[in-house]
């Protein structure tokens, strides 16, 4: 038994009525293959990092799922493909069993794709701040450790 | 000592992080500089089992669209 994970991204201006129809439709093709679906939540609207069919924003969806049949998944790689609804799909197999998650309690917002654009490279400073003074903080007392072996 | 030699250490190894999910970007984009590169391991310092790590998720939140491919900067 194999684990796979699927992370799609579809159109951000679809409905919250619309995104659940793509979810069931998404399900009812998969179940299909005899594999069990573990997850299939919304995981967020996020700011893509590039446009992809000249959308800047995406809803992305997470699909984590247990195999069935592995001679029909193929049918569904090439529907999702042909999907004009998903622009983007990616799959990867996991090691382990994933959890069961209920619900994302904060599904990325647009105030958190706000953050990450413009406070990125202050965060990012703040980062470099902390790694320098554990930084200076190792090696003395690395040196200390050397004096007392020597 | 005259210079004071900047140690490296391991990111991973020092917070006991095993695995790398390629949706945790957060984390990721320690490891790109401003241009979206990845950065190499002798500016990192990380290990090298958990730089193929790295380098694996990076590549796979890029295809995602979670992080880019390269960052011009102007948009």
């Amino acid at each position: 038994m194999r684990y796979y994970e699927i992370l799609y991204i579809i159109n951000p201006n679809f409905e919250q009525g619309k995104i659940d129809e793509i979810i069931t439709e998404v399900s009812g093709k998969l179940e299909k293959t005899k594999s069990t679906i573990i997850n299939h939540i919304i995981w967020g609207k996020n700011r893509l990092a590039y446009p992809i069919k000249n959308q800047k924003y995406g809803t992305y969806i997470l699909l984590q799922f247990q195999d069935g049949n592995r001679d029909k998944i193929n049918d569904f790689y090439t529907w999702m493909k042909l999907n004009t609804l998903v622009l983007r799909h990616m799959t990867i197999r996991l090691d382990n069993r994933p959890e069961v998650v209920e619900m994302i309690e904060d599904p990325v917002k647009d105030e958190s794709i706000l953050e990450m654009d413009d406070i990125s490279t202050e965060s990012s400073v703040k980062d470099d701040d902390i790694d320098h003074e554990q930084i200076s903080e190792t090696p003395s007392s690395d040196e200390s450790e050397n004096e007392e072996n020597k | 000592m005259a210079f004071q030699t900047r140690k490296k250490f391991c990111y991973f190894k020092e917070n006991g992080i095993t695995e790398i999910d390629y949706k945790d970007v957060k984390l990721l984009r320690r490891f790109v500089n401003d241009q979206g590169k990845i950065m190499p391991r002798r500016v990192t310092g990380t290990s090298a089992k958990m730089h193929r790590k790295v380098v694996r998720a990076i590549k796979r939140s890029r295809m995602i669209a979670l992080m880019p491919f390269v960052n011009t900067g102007t948009e």
